[in-house]
């Protein structure tokens, strides 16, 4: 069974979150390609990321990273090791461990600076 | 059995399949050590034109920004080029999305490029 298991899920959520991560990292080479038109543009710009809506994008976008990090290794690993398909299913909660121990400390680290 | 009319031609989407792995795990790497340094030693309200001057003084860090806007840049596309096949299938309106996407993404490494090669603060 596939449909409705955890593979569905990650195969969903690694699209969305590596179609969010496209669309920040364009706006992100725009952002930073303004240091061409000198400090002030460039200085302007990057304020945008400062307010609250910017940080708790941040943390968002980390979380997005980690996750379409850790799926990618889980896929990885099933495409290059052919024993690792036997236990696909601890991948799956392994991948789902290793984002959450990554995920938790970082949003928590980004949320606090918002308050300091 | 049925009679093969079509062969897939070349390696193409073999080629992708491995890049994307390949890719990815250099990306992993990159990304790591971005945010580790941007994010969290840092801080996004530290990130003013001087701290981007002072990284690009050195040679590693640009070449190192360069790499990661480039590989990343082309893992994205490729990745928005699987999904365009999996959900667009109108030919015309995937070949005008599948345009554009490519069409933004040379822009994109163009002007990122070339920003990031001939900076001087």
């Amino acid at each position: 069974m596939y449909r409705g298991r955890e593979g569905m899920w990650s195969w969903i959520l690694h699209r969305v979150a590596g179609v969010g991560i496209l669309i920040f990292l364009a706006a992100h080479i725009v952002d930073t390609s303004f240091v061409g038109w000198g400090p002030r543009l460039y200085n302007d710009t990057v304020q945008l990321y400062r307010n609250p809506i910017g940080r708790v994008g941040e943390i968002v976008l980390i979380g997005a990273v980690i996750f379409h990090a850790t799926n990618g290794v889980r896929i990885i690993l099933i495409d290059f090791i052919p024993r690792a398909t036997r236990v696909q299913r601890a991948l799956f909660y392994g991948a789902a461990a290793a984002f959450l121990g990554i995920f938790i400390p970082g949003a928590y680290v980004l949320a606090r600076a918002i308050f300091s | 059995m049925m009679k093969r009319t079509t062969r897939p031609k070349g390696n193409f989407e073999l080629a992708s399949w491995f890049f994307m792995r390949i890719s990815g795990a250099l990306i992993i790497v990159f990304v790591a050590i971005h945010l580790a340094f941007v994010h969290f030693v840092f801080g996004v309200d530290k990130i003013d034109f001087a701290m981007v001057a002072r990284r690009w003084a050195t040679p590693t860090w640009r070449t190192f920004d360069f790499v990661l806007l480039t590989v990343a840049l082309l893992h994205g596309t490729n990745g928005a080029r699987i999904l365009v096949d999996d959900y667009i299938h109108a030919r015309g309106w995937r070949t005008i999305v599948l345009s554009g996407l490519y069409t933004v993404t040379f822009l994109l490494l163009v002007v990122g490029g070339v920003v990031m090669l001939t900076f001087r603060p």
